[in-house]
């Protein structure tokens, strides 16, 4: 196991530093001259153009661009991301307070995505298609399949709408209210509708369908057809037989959705003011503050990674086939 | 050149099947009829609907629809909203189009080159591939939106840079798998030079799944370019697009105005639902 999964770290860790490289060297492509500014914000106005040279020197600007990188990559792995590019505040603060609010709602859209794509998964595969079950299986395929016509966005500005205006059930944004201190019953009661809209939203209509399809497979498969001639209690066929190895392709699934759940995350963030990375990445383009920009980046891979590795060893887990074949390979 | 003669071969008859009017599933008849008229609705729509949508006052600011003939209602300027949704239909579907094909053009000459090419071709794009999927898209666009002006051709190419990779993964995936396969052996055997090889028979075969792929990336541009017009970072806001629409739904919204929101989302909806059809249509063509 531990071979595992040092592997798989083995192969995660180039891929970040290649994206790294990738952003630092299309970011050294932005407009405007750090030096040029930071120095107009010391001098509170035109700045002497000497200073400015100095600048530039002393902050290593005139390096070439390896240099650089290597440099900040150093100083990345010490956990320093700069300063910002607009403001001159050290990054390394701000996206590490930006990072909670971000790992918690991406945390619970995916549970919520996980836990209904299980139970509506199940209902699906298990409902005989014909009578009036045969519409509550059209309902669910359709309802849940928004997710696949409707970007996470325009699903959350909807929800936003309905229930948070129309219906006036949940509080319009942000991660607590104006003016008061962030507690664990106010974060609860800001999250739960940006959290389930980011599970609709992303994942949920994917997930129904892979238990839908896998259930349907296993209650054909010969050792759920074994089980019941045991005389297994089809209760115990179906929690510990049909569901549980449908939940194989499910893990599998979420690993390699990472990128879309964190992107997904990002952007009802923006919706409903959440103070994450995603708010954070869209002001910094707005702002063109290059080091931010850099800083979510490096962060949201790092994110989605962890993700991956996380999912890929429970995959390891849940089946030994996975495990052993990689090994082997 | 008998030897590339597709009859005499296993090459697929995917052709056969898109072709024939009786085989083509209903789904893909209704996506692709679907893109057609909002398509022409997008080119020809603004001269037959008698408003301006970049007018302001044109009626009341926040009408609800069914006012004053404003069948959809007016946006917080008084701006004609069933206007702007048909015109911002244009910039829209423009943005996936240009967005699919040049992401169909690069990633097919990649996976292409991946395929056919040296090893080290292969292992550098497949780590570059890995790489650039590891980031969400949405960070990735804005890193590039940063370094680029705002506008229509800059947030094509914005989108674009990113939207390549999974044309290129098809694409490679498919070579490999036909490369063994004999049609590709007797065109080989009978002369046909490597050129000929690689875009005369290849790629042709490869264009089912690839074709599918496409369609998935152009419902993807167009989210992505509705998302990035939304936050104010895609297409500006003098060019109506289904994105920027929707900059002011984020306030409207708070005060209940719906229709702000529901307009361009419907027709953001239908667009994806008729792409993505055809793409997971097409998908199961090419499996049957």
């Amino acid at each position: 196991m531990t071979r595992y999964v040092l592997g798989r770290i083995a192969t995660l860790v180039p891929m970040l530093l290649v994206v790294c490289a990738l952003t630092f060297a299309l970011l050294d492509l932005a407009p405007g001259d750090p030096a040029l500014r930071i120095a107009t914000s010391l001098a509170n106005g035109p700045p002497d153009l000497s200073r400015v040279e100095e600048l530039r020197v002393e902050l290593g600007l005139d390096d070439p661009l390896p240099v650089r990188f290597g440099r900040w990559l150093g100083d990345v792995v010490q956990g320093d991301f700069g300063r910002s590019a607009i403001d001159g505040a050290p990054v390394t603060e701000r996206v590490i307070g930006a990072l909670g609010p971000t790992l918690l709602l991406t945390g619970s859209g995916l549970i919520v995505s996980i836990l209904g794509g299980l139970v509506l998964g199940s209902a699906v595969g298990l409902l005989p298609d014909r009578g009036p079950t045969r519409v509550v299986r059209r309902a669910i395929m359709a309802g849940t399949g928004i997710s696949f016509v409707i970007p996470a966005f325009l699903v959350a500005l909807g929800g936003l709408w309905f229930f948070a205006v129309d219906l006036g059930w949940f509080p319009a944004g942000g991660m607590s209210d104006p003016g008061e201190p962030r507690t664990v019953g106010a974060t609860i009661e800001h999250l739960v509708l940006p959290a389930v809209i980011l599970g609709i939203g992303t994942n949920l209509g994917v997930f129904t369908r892979l238990i839908a399809a896998g259930v349907e497979e296993q209650l054909d498969a010969e050792f759920v057809r074994n089980a019941r001639s045991r005389s297994i209690g089809p209760g115990r066929i179906v929690s510990s037989h049909v569901v549980r190895t449908s939940i194989i392709p499910l893990v599998a699934q979420v690993g390699s959705s990472m990128a879309y759940l964190v992107g997904g995350a990002y952007a009802v963030e923006v919706v409903f003011g959440w103070p994450g990375l995603g708010r954070m990445a869209v002001e910094a383009a707005r702002d063109q503050d290059v080091t931010v920009i850099l800083a979510v980046t490096v962060i949201s891979g790092l994110v989605v990674v962890t993700g991956n590795l996380i999912a890929d060893v429970l995959l390891g887990v849940i089946d030994p086939r996975v495990r052993l074949a990689r090994i082997g390979s | 050149m008998i030897a590339a003669d597709p009859s005499s071969t296993d090459r697929p008859s995917t052709d056969r099947r898109l072709g024939r009017g009786s085989d083509v599933p209903i789904s893909v008849i209704v996506a692709v009829t679907g893109l057609v008229v909002l398509i022409i609705v997008a080119i020809v729509g603004p001269w037959v609907i008698d408003a301006d949508p970049l007018r302001t006052a044109a009626g009341p600011p926040n009408a609800a629809p069914g006012t004053d003939g404003h069948v959809l209602g007016t946006d917080s300027l008084g701006r004609d909203l069933l206007a702007r949704v048909v015109v911002g239909g244009r910039a829209s579907l423009l943005v996936g189009l240009a967005v699919s094909v040049s992401a169909l053009a690069v990633g097919s000459l990649v996976g292409l080159a991946a395929a056919a090419g040296p090893s080290w071709l292969d292992w550098v794009v497949i780590r570059l591939i890995d790489a650039l999927t590891t980031v969400p898209f949405l960070v990735l666009v804005l890193a590039l939106r940063a370094v680029l002006p705002p506008g229509v051709g800059s947030t094509v190419l914005v989108l674009a840079a990113f939207s390549w990779m999974p044309v290129a993964r098809v694409v490679r995936a498919q070579v490999l798998s036909l490369r063994g396969r004999l049609f590709i052996e007797a065109a080989v055997i009978g002369g046909a030079s490597r050129r000929r090889v690689l875009f005369g028979h290849l790629l042709p075969n490869a264009a089912p799944p690839v074709l599918a792929v496409a369609s998935a990336v152009c419902a993807e541009a167009i989210i992505a370019e509705t998302t990035l017009s939304w936050l104010g970072l895609g297409i500006p806001v003098e060019t109506p697009s289904w994105g920027n629409i929707l900059v002011d739904a984020q306030r409207e919204i708070l005060i209940g105005n719906w229709w702000s929101l529901a307009a361009p989302a419907v027709a953001i909806a239908i667009t994806i639902a008729c792409a993505g059809m055809l793409a997971s249509q097409s998908r199961r063509v090419d499996l049957a």
